[in-house]
């Protein structure tokens, strides 16, 4: 009887399929929690991203809430090459997690106001402005204390407490939430063609930064999911606010960097003379410009490298116009979670 | 002015429950709070028929509530359902049912089988563990325990959820704010001491004053007094108002405010939760 022999030809054809055999193992194994189907879409996703035109991030200065912050809006939104909103259901998601004396804790009223005032200019179809605080059961109390209702009713647009507004089920997509088949959603956030999302240029201890990504978890109805909304941090806050971003309509940022807040935020940091407004139709991409502002990397920045990675960004190349970013720079301190 | 109950007859859907604006979808936490406001009051009594009727049918059959009619998920919502039942004192299988829900319901980091052999201790971690969460598998809060303790108050002979209340006491008095009161559930971050809100507040003291009228301390009356007007919102002051019409205190001040605040439609922020807070407020309890 012969012995068998395997030929040079098929010893290395075997190696190579174990090779990629083990390989797939590998990434299956590693990419376990998000689901290989998922890796592999991300992954192809985000190189397609290489070939769009460049997201543009239009950077402002504008020293106080007493400049014409109008006509700073209103340039930057040129610059910024934003979409024709004329005819259009937009809601301004503001950031009033809570008002807190000698803490800049909220979007400035000033900024929203002149949004609003902007988004009239421009023609919107129908103007909402909207929060759910993850920390207060009545957004509405927090909006009146900081003079934004008054504002708002000046101009006859309405004020919608997200946490108490219609609810309606929708199903989570592109693989962030996977303990979850849908998520509930206020009405105002499903039938806005747009969401304007305005920050406060500000820290966080549990996301490092609070941006327009970040500000997306007031659009979750606190009414459904109790405050301060912590099923979302259970599912991972990172995963959290890119599934939120994957299933609302369009964003677009407005970022609030006037006043900004370091350190121990989003509650009692301190605040930051920063001078900066930020406007862009990629939110990705302006968060990732305002992290390098506040003088971070947007690599440390979880839910920030995610969704870079994952190509959630509109192009793979940030072009800033206006002012130069690194002259509005500034070091901010870190939140204790990241120091 | 139209009064009150006209708005919430008004609100009301055609399938008996209410949601938090009028024409929204019913929600077990607004309809279960209207049926509390307007449980003895005897021309309401089609209203609260029609409400109860709600109720009955959009209860789970694992005995829990979701937060609509079509939300598949029992939560935090169940206790508002079997405080209504409790307070109205039916306990029909509905209550029954919801009552088992809201005993065997398991919090992050929960590891036996059940809780019918519950040992009280005054460990930390098991006031952790033995209170409430907003859902199933999550951690743990102060409204969700707080509502649980109060809807679970009449089970006196029930070891379970009698056991279960004491940890959740003992919970509530872990979270307290170092200032007194209640918040979320989050006393501290990070080194800061966190302050308590009127809303929380409220309602963690109504389950304590239920159980014992010695367990809370005069701080948390003044966290209370304090955030009902810095918060300023109706549910601010109307809870916060039930609870000092309890204790006998003053609340004149807020009383007064109230009343400011209510619109043209007999409403309170146009809100069937809110305003049927208030009436309950005005009654003096649930």
């Amino acid at each position: 009887m012969s012995k068998p022999q395997i030929s040079r030809r098929t010893f290395l054809r075997w190696l190579a399929l174990s090779g990629i055999g083990a390989g797939i193992l590998v990434i299956h194994y590693n990419t376990r929690d998000v689901g290989l189907g998922n890796f592999l879409r991300w992954m192809l996703r985000a190189q397609v991203r290489r070939f769009n035109p460049a997201s543009v991030v239009a950077l402002g200065s504008c020293s106080s809430y007493q400049e014409d912050i109008l006509s700073h809006l209103r340039s930057l939104w040129d610059q910024a090459n934003m979409p024709d909103l004329s005819g259009k259901r937009v809601l301004i998601k503001t950031n009033m997690i809570d008002a807190i004396e000698g803490h800049p804790t909220v979007t400035n009223t000033r900024v929203v106001v002149a949004l609003v005032d902007l988004l009239s200019e421009l023609g919107v179809g129908e103007i909402t402005v909207g929060e759910g605080s993850a920390f207060r059961r009545d957004t509405y109390a927090v909006a009146e204390a900081v003079g934004l209702i008054a504002e708002l009713n000046a101009r006859q647009v309405s004020f919608v407490d997200l946490n108490y507004d219609n609810p309606r089920p929708v199903p989570v997509k592109d693989g962030w939430l996977r303990r979850s088949t849908k998520l509930w959603l206020p009405e105002s956030v499903l039938e806005a063609d747009y969401i304007v999302s305005v920050p406060k240029m500000k820290t966080h201890h549990w996301t490092g930064v609070t941006l327009s990504l970040k500000n997306l978890f007031g659009l979750i109805p606190g009414s459904r999911y109790g405050w301060p909304k912590n099923m979302l941090h259970i599912n991972s806050i990172q995963a959290s606010i890119l599934g939120i971003y994957t299933v609302v309509p369009p964003v677009l940022a407005v970022i609030d960097g006037i006043v900004g807040m370091e350190g121990d935020g989003p509650l009692f940091g301190t605040p930051v003379e920063h001078g900066v407004l930020v406007v862009s139709s990629d939110p990705v991409a302006a968060d990732i410009i305002c992290t390098g502002l506040m003088g971070f990397n947007y690599e440390n920045i979880p839910h920030l490298s995610i969704a870079a990675w994952a190509g959630l960004w509109k192009s793979a190349h940030i072009e800033t116009v206006g002012i130069d970013p690194a002259s509005l720079t500034r070091k901010y301190r870190p939140p204790p979670s990241l120091q | 002015m139209t009064s009150a109950l006209d708005f919430l007859r008004t609100s009301q859907d055609t399938s008996g429950g209410w949601g938090y604006h009028p024409g929204h979808f019913p929600v077990t936490e607004a309809t279960a709070a209207v049926l509390l406001a307007l449980r003895d009051q005897t021309q309401a009594a089609d209203l609260v028929e029609s409400g109860l009727e709600w109720l009955r049918s959009t209860q789970h059959d694992d005995g829990g509530w979701g937060y609509v009619a079509d939300d598949e998920e029992s939560g935090w919502q169940t206790a508002w359902a079997v405080l209504a039942f409790s307070k109205m004192q039916i306990y029909d299988e509905y209550y029954r049912r919801g009552v088992e829900w809201l005993i065997n319901v398991k919090p992050l980091g929960y590891r036996g089988d059940d809780f019918s052999n519950l040992s009280e201790t005054q460990d930390t971690s098991d006031a952790i563990v033995n209170s409430w969460p907003w859902y199933p598998g999550e951690a743990t809060w102060v409204e969700p325990t707080s509502l649980a303790i109060l809807a679970l108050v009449n089970e006196k002979n029930n070891q379970a959820a009698v056991t279960r209340s004491k940890h959740a006491v003992n919970y509530l008095q872990q979270r307290r704010c170092p200032g007194g009161g209640w918040n979320v559930g989050n006393p501290v971050m990070f080194d800061s001491a966190l302050l308590g809100h009127a809303p929380q507040t409220a309602l963690a003291l109504l389950a304590l004053l239920a159980l014992d009228s010695g367990l809370y301390e005069e701080r948390d009356l003044e966290t209370l007094r304090y955030d009902m007007f810095i918060d300023g919102s109706p549910l601010a002051l109307g809870l916060g108002c039930l609870v000092l019409r309890q204790l006998g205190s003053d609340c004149t001040d807020a009383a007064n405010r109230i009343l400011s605040m209510q619109k043209e439609n007999g409403s309170w922020s146009n809100n069937c939760y809110h305003t049927a807070v208030v009436l309950m407020s005005e009654r003096g309890n649930l």
